[in-house]
C-alpha cells in the first residue's frame, strides 16, 4: 500500500526547518531586540545631528571609493585569473584570501606601516600635500584591503562562467583581444561582477579593525558607534548604530533592485 | 597529428573527411589562428600568416555548437563583426539585413537568441560569418545535431554559397555529406591525410582499408604475394588464401571485392578457382539488399537480394559456397 505523505512532512525535513530557524533567529533576534529597544525619536535625533550624518556620509563615500578605484585593478585582474594558469597560480589565489584571514587590527597596523609619511606611498601623497594616515585616502586603502577579496573571487567565478569558445569566436569575427572583453567577457560576467562590488562596497563600509588604526579621525560610523558607546554608554550609542543599519540595508536594497532590472 | 598538408583554391569546396576526435577541429582552429601548430606553416595567397592573430585573418569559422552570443539578439550578433570598420549604421543594417535573407532568417532578427531551435541557430552562426565576407569560409560539422530535412535545405544552402564563389573548408565523418558537397576530399586517420582527391576518384581508388570503409568498402585486402603467369595473376592474402585475379596487383599493394558480385550458392556445388567453402556469420537487412558475411578463413561481405533471403538455405550458420568472379576483384591504384 502507498501511503499519501505528500501532505505531511518528514522528520528529517523537520530537523532541518528547526535547525536553519535557529540560525535565523541567531542572526535576527540582536539586531530586531536592538531595534525594538531604541525609541524611534532618538534615531531621528542622531539624523539631525551633524557629526552623525558627517559620518554616515563619510562612511558611504569612503567605501564606494575604495571600491570603485580598486575595480580599475582587480576586475582585469580577476579576468587573468579566470583565463591564464601559471605556475604560482595557487600562491596568488592564496594572497588575495589573505585579507580575509588576517586579523583587522593586525591589517591596519600593516597598512599604517604602507602609506605612512616615509614610505614610498607617504612621499607621493605628500607631493600632494596629503597625509594619509588621518585621511580619508587613508580610510579607502584600509577598506580597500580588506574588502578586495570579495571583489576579486565573485568577479573571477562570473569571468570563469563565460565560455572560452564565445572569446574564441568574437576573435575569428574580427574582435581585438580589448573588444571581446568588453563585448563579450564582461557582459556576461557582469551579474558576477556586480554582485563583488555589491559585496566589496558593503565590506568596506563595516570594516573597523583595520580603519580605526590608520585613521580614528575623521570617524566612519563604526568608529563613531564604538567612541560613543566608549564613552557614554549603550543609549548614546545604539540610535546610531541603527541609523546606520538602516542607511545601509537601504542603499543595499537598492543596490540590488538596479542590478536585478538590469538583467531581466 | 603529423604530415598533414592541405592545398585549397579559390573557390573551392574542400571536405576533410575524418572520425570524431581525429583532429579536425584542431586543424580548422588552427587555420583559423586560435591554436598554434607546433610545427609548420599555413601560407594564404602567397603569404606566410601563421603569426597573424585570428582577428586579423580575416577567415571564417562556424563552431559545432553554434557559439552564439547569448546575450544579444538575432540581429546583434550577426552585426557583430561589422562594428568598427567605419560602416554607417544604415550600412551594417543592410548587411545584416542580407545575410539574413540568404539564411531565411530575416523574420527572427528581433529574436532573443534563446528559443530559437538548433537549425535556426546554425543559420544565425553562418549569416554572422558571412556578414565578415570572409576568404575562406570554415564549417566545423556544419550538418550536425540538425533535422534530417533541415539537413537537406543546408546541404543546397551550401552548394549556393560555393557556386557564388564562396571557398569553403568543410569537416565531417559522414562520407555522403562530404561526396555530395566536396570538389576536393581529404581524409584524415590516425592523426595523418590518408588520400586526397576528388570523391569519385576516392571512391574508386581507396587508397587503405580505412579510407574503403568510409566509403562503406568491406572487402578491402592487401596482396602479400603474387604468381602471375600469361593468362592469370594468383594473389595471396594472409594465411596462404589465393584468389586468382585478371589484373595484377604487387604485393603490397591493396585491391577491394565488389560486394555485389560475389556470388553465393549451396555446399559443395561446383569446385575451381575463386570458389570457397564458408559459413554465413551475419544476415544484415539494408533498404534494397541483405549483407551476408561469411568466413571461409577469410571473412567476405556479400550482398543477396531481398527474395532470396527466403532461401532455406540461406541462415546464420549455414555452410555454403561463394564464388568471386575476376571481374569483382578490382585492384586499387597507387599514384
Amino acid at each position: 500500500m502507498i501511503s499519501n505523505s505528500s501532505k505531511l512532512i518528514s522528520p528529517f525535513k523537520l530537523l532541518l526547518i528547526l535547525l536553519g530557524g535557529l540560525i535565523l533567529l541567531f542572526l535576527i533576534a540582536p539586531i530586531a531586540g536592538m531595534f525594538f529597544a531604541t525609541p524611534v525619536s532618538s534615531i531621528f535625533e542622531s539624523a539631525k545631528d551633524k557629526e552623525v550624518r558627517d559620518s554616515i556620509w563619510l562612511t558611504l563615500f569612503t567605501a564606494m571609493g575604495a571600491t570603485l578605484v580598486a575595480a580599475i585593478g582587480a576586475v582585469p585582474l580577476a579576468y587573468i585569473l579566470a583565463r591564464k594558469n601559471f605556475r604560482l597560480k595557487r600562491l596568488v589565489l592564496g594572497i588575495i584570501d589573505l585579507p580575509i584571514v588576517i586579523p583587522h587590527s593586525a591589517a591596519g597596523i600593516a597598512i599604517l606601516g604602507f602609506i605612512s609619511r616615509g614610505t614610498a606611498l607617504g612621499k607621493v601623497a605628500s607631493g600632494f600635500g596629503i597625509d594619509l594616515v588621518g585621511h580619508p585616502a587613508g580610510i579607502s586603502i584600509a577598506m580597500a584591503f580588506v574588502s578586495l577579496p570579495f571583489l576579486i573571487n565573485s568577479a573571477r567565478d562570473g569571468f570563469m562562467s563565460v565560455p572560452v569558445r564565445l572569446e574564441k569566436a568574437a576573435m575569428v569575427l574580427g574582435a581585438s583581444p580589448l573588444r571581446v572583453f568588453f563585448t563579450v567577457s564582461l557582459p556576461l560576467a557582469w551579474k558576477n561582477v556586480v554582485s563583488g562590488l555589491i559585496m566589496m562596497f558593503a565590506r568596506g563600509m563595516s570594516e573597523f579593525g583595520a580603519v580605526v588604526i590608520v585613521a580614528y579621525h575623521p570617524m566612519i560610523t563604526p568608529v563613531l558607534i564604538f567612541e560613543r558607546f566608549g564613552s557614554f554608554g549603550l543609549n548614546y550609542a545604539r540610535p546610531v548604530a541603527v541609523l546606520f543599519i538602516l542607511v545601509s540595508l537601504l542603499f543595499f536594497i537598492i543596490l540590488r533592485l538596479m542590478t536585478r532590472n538590469k538583467n531581466a | 597529428m603529423h604530415d598533414i598538408f592541405l592545398n585549397v583554391t579559390n573557390g573551392e569546396y574542400f571536405v576533410l573527411l575524418g572520425e570524431s576526435g581525429a583532429g579536425k577541429t584542431m586543424l580548422l582552429e588552427i587555420i583559423a589562428g586560435l591554436s598554434k601548430a607546433d610545427k609548420g606553416s599555413i601560407v594564404f595567397n602567397g603569404q606566410e600568416i601563421s603569426a597573424v592573430r585570428a582577428n586579423k585573418r580575416g577567415i571564417g569559422l562556424v563552431f559545432q555548437d553554434n557559439a552564439i552570443f547569448p546575450h544579444l539578439n538575432v540581429e546583434k550578433n550577426i552585426a557583430y563583426s561589422l562594428h568598427g570598420k567605419g560602416f554607417t549604421k544604415s550600412e551594417i543594417l543592410s548587411r545584416v539585413l542580407k545575410w539574413a535573407e540568404t539564411m531565411n532568417i530575416e523574420n527572427l532578427l528581433n529574436r532573443k537568441t534563446s528559443g530559437l531551435s538548433g537549425g535556426e541557430l546554425r543559420r544565425v552562426a553562418l549569416a554572422r560569418t558571412l556578414a565578415m565576407e570572409p576568404a575562406i569560409l570554415l564549417l566545423d560539422e556544419p550538418l550536425s545535431s540538425l533535422d534530417i530535412l533541415i539537413q537537406y535545405d543546408m546541404i543546397r544552402l551550401l552548394k549556393n554559397l560555393n557556386k557564388g564563389g564562396q571557398t569553403i573548408i568543410h569537416v565531417t565523418h559522414d562520407f555522403n555529406e562530404a561526396y555530395s558537397l566536396a570538389d576536393t576530399l581529404a581524409i584524415i586517420n590516425a592523426g595523418t591525410i590518408e588520400q586526397t582527391g576528388p570523391p569519385p576518384e576516392v571512391f574508386k581508388n581507396p587508397a587503405s582499408r580505412f579510407v574503403s570503409a568510409l566509403a562503406g568498402i568491406r572487402n578491402f585486402f592487401t596482396c602479400v604475394d603474387l604468381k602471375s603467369n600469361v593468362e592469370q595473376h594468383c594473389l595471396l592474402i594472409g594465411e596462404g588464401f589465393q584468389l586468382f585475379s585478371s589484373e595484377p596487383c604487387p604485393p603490397g599493394c591493396s585491391f577491394f571485392i565488389r560486394e555485389d558480385e560475389i556470388e553465393i550458392q549451396q555446399n559443395n556445388y561446383e569446385k575451381g578457382n575463386n570458389v570457397f567453402d564458408g559459413v554465413i556469420t551475419d544476415i544484415i537487412p539494408s533498404p534494397d539488399f541483405f549483407s551476408v558475411a561469411v568466413n571461409a578463413e577469410v571473412t567476405f561481405c556479400l550482398r543477396i537480394k531481398k527474395e532470396d533471403i527466403k532461401n532455406p538455405a540461406i541462415y546464420i550458420g549455414s555452410n555454403v559456397q561463394i564464388k568471386i568472379p575476376l571481374k569483382a576483384i578490382v585492384p586499387v591504384i597507387k599514384k
